[in-house]
């Protein structure tokens, strides 16, 4: 039984579903991880850094029409469901991706706002690093995680205001 | 140190790629974003990546976005449609394409949308530098198609500084909104019929004629103090509202729809322009005219735009036979020598760039009747063909048309020195339109 997400095959109405909402989810937990990182909660704070920036980065290709979303707000395509450390070859390339792919009048002020592609930016970050210890995690490496985040999450903020995100 | 510059970079990414084609798996595209790095996304793995992956970067030099990116591979992306399926890719040797990152001008490199009016012609009038009596040529000729009875659309996208208007609509001519208007308010859906109304104004300089002439200008007599703030919102590209040039389409298509003329004039922005791109390679004109004047500076300007079309072949079969040099203020001495000079120069810019050449011998068909019918597809023009691309259509020169206000009602002008100016332009349209009934 799936609980949640998406109905099953064949099935229009699925009262589990829930709705998805990348450009809320990025606004919601970028703001969570900031003030986790102030009191000094660091590890779930760079967890959610993670998670807003690939939240932010979904409503971004979306809001490009790179991605598609369905009704219930999720990418139609498998492929565009990867967290930022799925299948570690395509998460390697999708920064870079990212850069390669910015054109037109706004792209100049995206790129000058997004992270760089290389060094990868979120480099090391995983979702299971939610179950890690306090202390577990290197705090240089946790630093860059906000920082690219934020730096993510602000593109982001960018996008919603010249249009690029609805 | 040797420094790798822009130009270099790609010549290397694109002698790279064709060096490796074989073991990358045959499907290139060389990528450059928008500040000119590059990347090769590749078609497959190989063995050896990490070894081709920092023999690129360093050929690259400081236009490569370091070894760890330099290479993409298709199974490896999460979004390979956005390189392998872009609309933007040119071929540039078997198995490489190229895909150029653009922040303006990308509509150069596009081929023609397409027309959902075909009712009427469409006729851009393009220089690629100001100055050289564009809007001028286009008020005479709209004048003399409406005596020959036709109904003549205007459209002014000469948006950054408006002229075309001018010339053909006094103030209280003017309707209450423009091109700009429509931008806007197409941004929030609000760009209808009834905002199409407002946006014509009919020209005084039709009077006495039997035809019309129906003027769009860039702004009409609503919010000319925030001209400025509707023109910097023109390129914004609203979600599904398409770009800039698809919404431009899309405008004129539904003025045409609506006024249903037997002409479309589009004064067109000069230099290499976004708005210019638009209305020479992607509305779908049924002629760009090329003004230009015999000096290096225009011929060196339009190499650089035609430099940019040859790169694609198969974008340029989508509008090359509609293009037309316009041989525009022929002095008043010494015309047979300018004009001779003129298409040369002329010439010498299309077999460069646009002409398909003869193939070397090795490719040529050997059987007689396929070398015929391959030398009569070929898109090329002998220099005397009046009929070509390259021959000049001339618009001589004369003083009194440097004051010429066409809607005063006394006139400085004759009809009879209009036609001496602007007579074999007028027959050049005249032309145009029996092709265009016929082609219907």
């Amino acid at each position: 039984m799936v609980l949640g997400g998406r109905a099953p095959a064949g099935i229009e109405w699925w009262p589990m579903a829930i709705q998805t909402d990348f450009k809320d989810a990025a606004q919601r937990l970028v703001a969570d991880a900031v003030m986790l990182w102030e009191v000094g909660t660091k590890e779930t704070a760079s967890h959610l850094a993670g998670v807003s920036a690939e939240s932010a980065l979904k409503s971004l290709l979306a809001g490009m029409g790179v991605i598609v979303l369905d009704t219930h707000g999720e990418p139609t395509l498998a492929l565009w469901r990867a967290h930022l450390d799925d299948r570690p070859p395509k998460r390697k390339h999708l920064w870079n991706e990212l850069h390669a792919h910015l054109s037109g009048p706004l792209a100049p002020q995206m790129l000058s706002l997004l992270p760089p592609a290389t060094p990868e930016p979120f480099a090391g970050w995983e979702l299971r690093h939610r179950y890690v210890r306090r202390g577990g995690l290197g705090e240089e490496q946790m630093e860059a995680w906000m920082y690219a985040a934020i730096a993510v999450c602000h593109a982001h903020e960018v996008a919603i205001s010249v249009g690029i995100v609805p | 140190v040797t420094r790798v510059r822009f130009d270099q970079a790609l010549e290397w990414a694109l002698a790279f790629a064709a060096e490796h084609r074989e073991v990358l798996g045959g499907d290139m595209v060389v990528v450059r974003d928008i500040v000119g790095r590059i990347r090769l996304a590749c078609a497959a793995r190989p063995k050896n990546a990490e070894e081709l992956a920092a023999k690129l970067h360093l050929l690259l030099g400081a236009f490569s976005v370091g070894k760890d990116g330099v290479l993409l591979f298709r199974d490896e992306m999460m979004l390979p449609h956005t390189v392998f399926d872009s609309r933007d890719l040119a071929q540039v040797s078997e198995g490489v394409r190229l895909l150029e990152r653009q922040v303006t001008g990308a509509d150069w490199t596009r081929g023609p949308l397409p027309r959902r009016s075909i009712t009427s012609a469409r006729v851009t009038f393009f220089g690629i530098k100001g100055g050289v009596g564009r809007s001028t040529a286009l008020v005479a000729v709209a004048r003399h198609l409406a005596e020959q009875g036709e109904r003549v659309l205007v459209i002014d996208l000469d948006l950054e500084s408006p002229g075309v208007t001018t010339s053909l609509l006094p103030a209280d001519a003017l309707p209450s909104f423009g091109i700009c208007d429509w931008f806007v308010e197409d941004d929030v859906g609000q760009a209808d019929v009834d905002l199409l109304r407002e946006m014509v104004g009919t020209s005084p300089l039709a009077a006495g004629t039997r035809g019309e002439i129906r003027v769009v200008p860039a702004l009409g007599t609503t919010g000319q103090d925030h001209y400025a703030a509707k023109l910097s919102r023109l390129y914004a590209a609203p979600p599904g509202k398409g770009d800039t040039a698809e919404r431009l389409g899309r405008m004129v298509d539904a003025l045409e729809a609506a006024e249903r003329p037997t002409i479309t004039l589009l004064d067109s922005r000069a230099g290499i322009h976004d708005i210019a791109a638009i209305a020479v390679t992607r509305l779908g004109a049924t002629a760009a005219l090329l003004f230009a004047i015999d000096t290096p500076q225009t011929w060196m300007a339009y190499r650089l735009l035609f430099a940019a079309w040859h790169k694609d072949a198969k974008l340029l079969r989508g509008f090359r036979d509609g293009l037309r040099v316009v041989a525009a203020q022929i002095p008043e001495t010494g015309r047979p020598e300018y004009l001779e000079r003129l298409l040369d120069h002329s010439s010498r810019l299309f077999s460069d760039y646009i002409y398909e050449s003869d193939p070397d011998e090795v490719d040529a068909p050997s059987d007689a009747e396929d070398a015929l019918s391959a030398a009569l597809d070929r898109f090329n023009f002998d220099i005397s063909d009046e009929g070509a691309p390259h021959a000049p259509v001339p618009i001589y020169w004369a003083r009194i048309f440097q004051d010429w206000d066409p809607t005063a009602e006394q006139q400085s002008v004759t009809p009879e020195q209009v036609v001496g100016s602007f007579g074999p332009f007028f027959k050049f349209f005249d032309e145009l339109l029996v092709r265009e009934v016929v082609d219907t």
